[in-house]
């Protein structure tokens, strides 16, 4: 009777060992636990509940497959409310209490600044979302990787375009007060002095501000023929292009990928973006040459549908938290474990043009800036597929 | 039309939205001699309420609104039950202070948790014309705050001076014992307060939504702002808190211009602290008001 049991006990063991969907897992070691901070609630939540979809299809989907050296991969997310103070807090939450292996996130510089030196002190791997500058120093920051374009990269392939495409004599710039706006400032600029273009007037405004008139007034009266706006809401990025109307102001304007997100067209009306020209990812655009997306774009937008019914908001936000999953099973995998300083060295060895969803991701002893600029391209931000791809700008790279 | 004329206007335009929150502030007041520190909140509930009813279930724009004018005449009754028990039981505290900024922090976080942090609008409830200003142009919507700041103030006024429920008001607000014993219902000329206020609050969320847009955490900025108009105009000044909001709304425009738009809040609070240090009783109010507050 009691040798029956056992069987029938081992049985049931193997079985669901065995079965599709439920892998075995490593013996004698628990999940991998990863954590997560965004800003899911406070100004711009919905860049937060993207990430965490995007995210948590990636994590089922290498589950599934295996988890990462044969462990399952346990996902803690928390809310930094775009707030640095609270995203301190959480970190140190995570890894003291929830004794985290590596952190994703989290979003927006200002909360990105604050938290690296703990994780720097603590040798925990992170990838991380943010696009100050400021977060560039290899030497401060050995265990943080970025999946996010730097201001520097961004504004050169603003500036570029402008220069390039649109001829602009003149240029004006406007950005937010946050801490990804002030870095604008200073990228915008150099950008500009590499191509010897001239910057007529610079103007900012604070978040969320119910009207920019009085910026673009100014900036209308230093006779600029292209406008380069940098918000960080879509919000400010609709407000900038119906205010521009508002002023009869018909110049073009050149944006970040907030500017032209879904969410920023909604808000200001499709005729107000009809001369914007925004920062598009080449594998989230199409053109009538190229009128499909890459295989793992395809893929990513199927699982997108499978598990959600679809894309919610804007693809240029969601597509690196699905990518920093599998960077991070290279990096653990490559290294054969999970300590920081081991995944670092071999992410910075082995990580040569992996092709993402996002584009291709490059790091290097040198630079753990991922994402260069033969990711970026420009689009139409009112040209746009029910599957959220933007359709490339005329003569854009 | 000269830019610095094209400029004042549109201050005037933004500031009459402090006027509208600082209106609100004044109606809580008359009867109450409180001031609704939860009015940023309301008018962001309303914004979102009329998002909700004509966006997502489709219903017209102008039974929006009155869905809306009813859903916050609810809860103006519900902040009265909640803010007045303790005043009328132990007389001069500071309780409401406290019941009003925590009704004002359950609004946002129910707003937050409901609503998210997306950011939307509604259509404008004018038509979507606008007026030449030269090269510029002036939407109808920013016409249509100020004539509606205008209307809501010469309706409170003629409502609080001409009519026997203003009197009545005001002589609650003086005396709440007095008036009872000459026969005046305090609470209900107390709750009808309350709903006046956060009907108007709703009803300015629902017509600058397509301004502003609309945004969980905007209710803040409108507060500090409308109190600003109030302190200008002084607590419980109607014709004052117009011209306080819009006075606010024109300097900060022309100080964005000349200066930076950095500096915009920094001269918005500057403004408050100089009012409160030389003429607290704002720049109409009479020492009266001072007294009260």
């Amino acid at each position: 009777m009691v040798m029956r049991t056992m069987l029938r006990a081992s049985g049931l063991l193997l079985l669901a060992l065995t079965v599709p969907g439920h892998p075995a897992w490593a013996q004698g070691a628990g999940p991998i636990k990863v954590g997560f901070v965004g800003s899911i609630s406070g100004p711009s939540g919905y860049i937060g509940e993207m990430a965490v979809q995007a995210l948590q299809l990636a994590f089922e989907e290498i589950n599934a497959a295996g988890g990462i050296l044969g462990r399952k991969v346990e996902v803690l997310i928390r809310d930094s409310e775009a707030k640095p103070t609270t995203a301190v807090t959480v970190v140190n939450e995570l890894i003291n209490n929830a004794k985290i292996d590596a952190l994703l996130g989290p979003q927006w510089s200002a909360n990105s600044l604050a938290v690296r030196p703990i994780l720097t002190n603590a040798k925990i791997l992170n990838l991380f979302q943010s696009g100050s500058d400021a977060l560039s120093d290899v030497s401060k920051y050995p265990y943080g990787f970025r999946t996010y374009f730097t201001a520097t990269a961004s504004a050169r392939a603003l500036v570029n375009y402008t220069v390039d495409n649109l001829k602009a004599k003149k240029i004006a710039f406007i950005h937010d007060t946050t801490e990804f706006g002030k870095s604008g400032v200073q990228a915008v600029r150099r950008a500009l002095e590499e191509r010897k273009a001239p910057l007529v007037g610079t103007e900012s405004f604070n978040l969320h501000s119910p009207d920019l008139t009085t910026q673009l007034t100014k900036l209308k009266q230093s006779g600029a023929d292209v406008l380069i706006g940098w918000p960080t809401d879509p919000g400010d990025g609709g407000r900038i292009v119906r205010d521009m109307a508002t002023l009869g102001w018909q110049i073009p304007v050149v944006g970040n990928i907030e500017m032209g997100s879904d969410e920023a067209v909604k808000l200001a009306g499709r005729q107000a973006f009809e001369r914007a020209y925004v920062l598009a990812w080449r594998n989230l655009t199409y053109s009538d040459a190229q009128p499909a997306p890459p295989a793992q774009v395809r893929r990513f937008l199927d699982g997108m549908k499978r598990k959600y019914g679809g894309i919610k908001y804007s693809l240029g936000y969601m597509v690196q938290s699905y990518d920093a999953p599998y960077i991070l099973k290279l990096g653990m995998e490559a290294a054969g474990s999970t300590e920081g300083p081991k995944v670092a060295a071999a992410l910075e060895e082995k990580l040569k043009n992996w092709q993402g969803v996002q584009g291709p991701y490059t790091a290097s002893k040198e630079t753990h800036d991922m994402v260069g600029p033969e990711a970026f391209t420009m689009a139409s931000p009112i040209e746009v597929t029910p599957e959220k791809l933007q359709k490339k700008a005329p003569n854009a790279p | 039309v000269g830019i610095l004329t094209e400029l004042v206007l549109r201050g005037i335009a933004i500031g009459s939205i402090y006027s509208l929150v600082g209106l609100s502030f004044n109606l809580v007041y008359a009867s109450t001699n409180i001031l609704n520190f939860a009015q940023g909140e309301i008018l962001v509930v309303g914004a979102i309420l009329g998002i909700v009813f004509h966006t997502v279930l489709g219903i017209p724009l102008w039974v929006s609104l009155l869905c809306v004018l009813a859903a916050m005449a609810v809860l103006g009754v519900v902040q009265e039950r909640l803010v007045m028990p303790p005043v009328r039981r132990e007389g001069r505290t500071v309780t409401w202070l406290l019941t009003t900024v925590g009704i004002g922090l359950v609004l946002r976080s129910l707003i937050e948790v409901t609503w998210g942090s997306r950011t939307a609008s509604l259509p404008a409830i004018v038509p979507r014309v606008a007026i030449r200003l030269g090269e510029s142009s002036l939407p109808l919507v920013y016409v249509f705050m100020v004539v509606f700041a205008v209307g809501i103030t010469l309706a409170v006024e003629t409502l609080e001076r001409r009519s026997i429920w203003g009197k009545a008001m005001v002589a609650v607000s003086q005396d709440p014992e007095a008036a009872a014993l000459r026969g005046v219902n305090v609470w209900r000329l107390q709750t009808v307060s309350f709903v006046l206020g956060t009907v108007l609050g709703g009803a300015t969320g629902f017509i600058i939504a397509p301004v502003t847009f609309v945004q969980a955490a905007m209710g803040l900025s409108f507060i500090l702002k409308g109190f600003v108009a109030v302190a200008i105009g002084g607590v419980g000044s109607n014709w004052g808190t117009l011209a306080g909001g819009m006075l606010l709304g024109v300097l900060e425009v022309l100080g964005a211009y000349f200066t930076s738009a950095s500096y915009q809040d920094t001269f918005a609070f500057g403004l408050l602290l100089l009012i409160l240090l030389v003429r607290p009783q704002g720049l109409v109010g009479g020492r009266e008001v001072l007294r009260q507050v």
